[in-house]
Order: C-alpha cells, then sequence, then structure tokens
C-alpha cells in the first residue's frame, strides 16, 4: 500500500453529463502524444458519402441542439455503421462510423450533422484541461453501456443496471446494494450530494424516496468540506436546470448536458475542486474522480472494447435494435475521467486499450474501488463489478507540495 | 495557500446563457427525471403530493418547480421508507 493509499480518507465523485472524451480532451494529444486524442485526421461518412473530418470548433452552447441521442438504438448505429450490424453488434467490433450518420437523423440537415465531430480547443476548457495536465488523466475510461444517461449511472451507483438500457430505470426488487447502502450498513459514512431541490437528484425512484438521509446539497457539500465533515465517499451530481434561486438569482445548468452552457460546468467542477484543495486536512486525504456518465452522442475515435458480461441480458424489445440481444459484453463509448489527488504524480496518463497490457475502467470501477477500499472481500456484486479495474493504486508515496497543485480563482 | 503562479482563471458563461424557458423536448433527461418524480409523487401520501399535472410541463424552469416541489415533500415524510409496488 502506498502511503497516498495510507493517508486516504475521503473518496469524492463528481459525474458530469454527456460529453466525449475526444469532444472535451481529444486536443491534449497535440501538446502531449501519451494522449489518446485526436490526430486531426479522423473522420466519418456524412449522408452524401463525404468524408466528414474533426474539427476544433466546439462552442459553449447553441450547437448541439436538439440534444444528440445516445439512447441505445442510436448509440448501436453509431458505433456499428458501415459494419453488418443488423446481425452483428457485441461482441463484434465496432467501427466508430456512424455518429453524423446517427446525428442527421435528427434533424435532416447534412451541416448541422457535422457538428457531432466538433471538439473543443484545450484552451476554451481552461479547468478540464488543468486537471488533466496536473493530475491522472485516464486514456481507457469508458462508459458502462452503449446508451443513455439513467442505466450509465446505474453502474456507479450499482455497479450494475439490472438489465435496463434505457431511461426507464425503475429498480424494484433489486439484488444488489447501492455502494451507499453497503457503506452505511457497515457503519461507514456516504452521501450524495443533489445541488438543490430544484435540479434534485436522478436517483429519485430508486433511492431519494426511500433513503433521503443519504442525500444532501451542493452546499452542503461545500459547508462539510470547510468543516471536515465530509463522509467517507460522497457522490456530487451537477444542476441539470437554469432556474431561480431563491433570492431571485438566475442559477444556470452546471451538468453540461446538451444544450446547457460548458463554461458553467467548468465552474462547477472548480468549485468542487476547490472546495476541497482549500481544505488542507481534506485536500491531503481525499481522492476526488471527475467523470463524465456517458458520450450524448458526440464523437470518439476508440472502439468501446469487449467486457465481462453482466449475468443479465437485454432483449430486441428492450435495445430497441430488431434482433439484437445485448448481453452487457461491450462497453459504451470512452468518456473524460480525471483522479486529482495531491499524492498522484504530475502529468499522469494512464495507457489505456490502444497499448498492449493498457487498464480499461468503466463506471462499474467506481462502487468497485470504494468498496474494496472501505469494505474490503465484499461478494455480493454483480459480475461486471467484480471484474472491472480498481484505480487508487495511482496515489503515489510521494505528495506533491503545495505550489505545484493549481487553484483556480476569479 | 496558493501563490500568484498556480491560479487559474475561471471561464465566464455568457449572459444568454439562462435560459429557464428552454422547451423540455429539447432535453431527454430532464423529461425522464420528471418522469421519474411523477413515479415517486404517486407513492406520497395525499396530503404531500403537488397536484401540479406533469404532463403539462412545458419548459425547463417548469420541470425544476414541480422537481423542487417533489423533492421537499419526499423529505417532508421523513424518510418512513416505503414499499414500491411492483407494477
Amino acid at each position: 500500500m502506498s502511503m497516498g493509499v495510507d493517508r486516504l480518507k475521503h473518496i469524492v465523485v463528481l459525474m458530469m453529463e454527456n460529453r466525449s472524451f475526444d469532444h472535451m480532451l481529444g486536443s491534449l494529444k497535440a501538446e502531449d502524444p501519451r494522449v489518446n486524442g485526436l490526430s486531426g485526421h479522423e473522420s466519418n461518412t456524412d449522408t452524401t458519402n463525404e468524408p466528414v473530418v474533426v474539427q476544433p470548433l466546439a462552442q459553449f452552447q447553441s450547437q448541439l441542439d436538439p440534444d444528440p441521442d445516445h439512447h441505445f438504438p442510436a448509440a448501436h448505429k453509431q458505433l456499428y455503421w458501415g459494419t453488418p450490424y443488423a446481425t452483428g453488434g457485441p461482441p463484434n467490433p465496432p467501427s466508430m462510423n456512424g455518429f453524423v450518420q446517427s446525428y442527421f437523423d435528427q434533424r435532416k440537415s447534412v451541416d448541422h450533422s457535422r457538428k457531432i465531430m466538433y471538439y473543443f480547443k484545450e484552451d476554451k476548457l481552461p479547468v478540464l484541461t488543468t486537471l488533466a495536465r496536473n493530475y491522472a488523466l485516464f486514456n481507457g475510461w469508458f462508459s458502462s453501456i452503449p446508451g443513455p444517461t439513467l442505466c450509465n449511472r446505474a453502474f456507479a451507483h450499482y455497479g450494475t443496471s439490472f438489465g435496463q438500457v434505457s431511461m426507464d430505470v425503475f429498480y424494484y426488487n433489486k439484488q444488489y446494494l447501492s455502494v451507499y447502502e453497503r457503506l452505511t450498513k457497515a457503519g461507514h459514512s456516504a452521501k450524495l450530494y443533489y445541488f438543490d431541490a430544484a435540479s434534485s437528484s436522478l436517483e429519485v425512484v430508486n433511492l431519494l424516496q426511500n433513503q433521503p438521509a443519504l442525500f444532501g446539497t451542493f452546499k452542503q457539500f461545500l459547508e462539510d468540506c470547510k468543516s471536515g465533515a465530509l463522509p467517507q465517499y460522497s457522490f456530487i451530481e451537477p444542476n441539470y436546470s437554469d432556474h431561480p434561486a431563491d433570492d431571485g438569482a438566475e442559477i444556470i445548468a452546471s451538468d453540461q448536458h446538451p444544450d446547457h452552457d460548458v463554461q458553467q460546468g467548468e465552474i462547477f467542477i472548480a468549485q468542487v475542486y476547490n472546495a476541497i484543495r482549500q481544505n488542507p486536512a481534506l485536500w491531503q486525504s481525499t481522492a476526488l474522480l471527475v467523470v463524465y456518465d456517458e458520450h450524448g452522442g458526440i464523437y470518439d475515435h476508440v472502439p468501446p472494447p469487449a467486457c465481462m458480461p453482466d449475468g443479465f441480458t437485454a432483449t430486441p424489445d428492450q435495445t430497441g435494435v430488431p434482433g439484437l440481444t445485448f448481453s452487457f459484453n461491450r462497453l459504451g463509448v470512452r468518456v473524460p475521467a480525471i483522479l486529482v489527488s495531491p499524492w498522484v504524480p504530475k502529468a499522469t496518463v494512464v495507457p489505456g486499450p490502444e497499448v498492449e497490457n493498457g487498464r480499461v475502467f468503466e463506471h462499474a470501477s467506481i462502487p468497485g474501488t470504494v468498496t474494496s477500499f472501505f469494505l474490503g472481500d465484499y461478494a455480493d456484486r454483480s459480475p461486471r463489478e467484480i471484474h472491472a479495474a480498481t484505480f487508487l493504486d495511482l496515489l503515489s508515496d510521494q505528495m506533491r507540495p503545495e505550489a505545484d497543485c493549481p487553484v483556480f480563482g476569479d | 495557500m496558493s501563490t500568484p503562479r498556480n491560479i487559474v482563471r475561471l471561464p465566464k458563461p455568457a449572459t444568454s446563457a439562462y435560459n429557464p424557458n428552454r422547451p423540455l423536448a429539447a432535453n431527454a433527461l430532464i423529461r425522464a427525471q420528471v418522469r421519474h418524480f411523477a413515479e415517486a409523487e404517486r407513492h406520497l401520501p395525499p396530503e404531500f403530493r403537488t397536484h401540479i399535472d406533469p404532463h403539462k410541463i412545458e419548459t425547463e424552469g417548469e420541470a425544476s418547480i414541480y422537481i423542487r416541489k417533489v423533492t421537499e415533500a419526499i423529505h417532508a415524510t421523513g424518510g418512513r421508507p416505503r414499499k414500491v409496488q411492483v407494477p
């Protein structure tokens, strides 16, 4: 065990919304060839059979409207278009050539469909790229399912989606406990912090209505960081909607879900980071994971790898793809993920599937890591979680000095 | 705590970024969230229900009002474990 793990008392996970790795961080390859980002030559074919090359033209808002489809059938097309996907699909390798085709389906505009290939230049996202440059960037963190938000977020809470590939996630009679329930039953502390009551949680049916004591607001998170009262495990949800505050102030959504403002999400990530960073005792004893739930229909060039089947099966009726039964045996599209701690060596890049013996992570890695760290051996977990890679080995024996760790300011 | 050298300046969103009148049809996530809150509300005691028809919610701002009321009602019921009926 490293000194960093030995000193670890808190794990915090911030899960943002709907952006792919290449869209947010692909430009970093130009300054650091270890980053498995974009060369600038990656392309998809549009509906006129013309190649559409990636371009650094992503905007903070008003570009990806309507919200790009990323439900299972659309994600399946994005991954397998141009292959015999009607009869193929997992475990066959994806082409990653259907993103433009899929986005065309929504507005029937060739010009608009090409915008799904746009990515941010690194200087447009100073918060995310600063964290990526200063801490540990994962080249191979994938969403758990080629599908939408709720089934992917379920993997972060339960290590499985209980066979769901959609937004209709009602986990009646669930056979595995959430990571929060596991911890609190064993006498540990855990909390889900949602932004405020008007944004609330995406875990309403499963956890909030049954166990509201597990929940807090973002304001409480900030207070808990300041007072040293942070639980051992915290999961933070961003603000999902534009809405007025109690005093009438305008609160902008910070989840970065298209078509919400990406810069407000940058500010939110910085607030979470600063809250931990500015309490010296907390900073030295906390690992913060910033990760996105899924790709939101936006292009990424890395084919998601095959994975351990989850013991569940989604029928063609459930996948929405005629003839396709899904055995949860392939991961979803790659997403940004960064592990932050003063015990992480500066500018760590965790190799992914681009190299032999590279490491593959997914959202089941979250309860997998948290449960193993706080509870040790814990058998009653999904096959995916049991086999998921854990990430605390990235904490070293050497704590970085104060001046070596950035702070975000106005 | 920090030296001027390691301070990174935060971005500022445009003033036009705020739009609570954004149609709910533009965001599949909030649409699903409203649906889930309607499901949760069904299990609240009658005196805690909002009497808002979730099918009539058309904007992000209206959705946030509904979600807030149901969230506060869930907390107001004291977090008593309640059995959810399998449909």
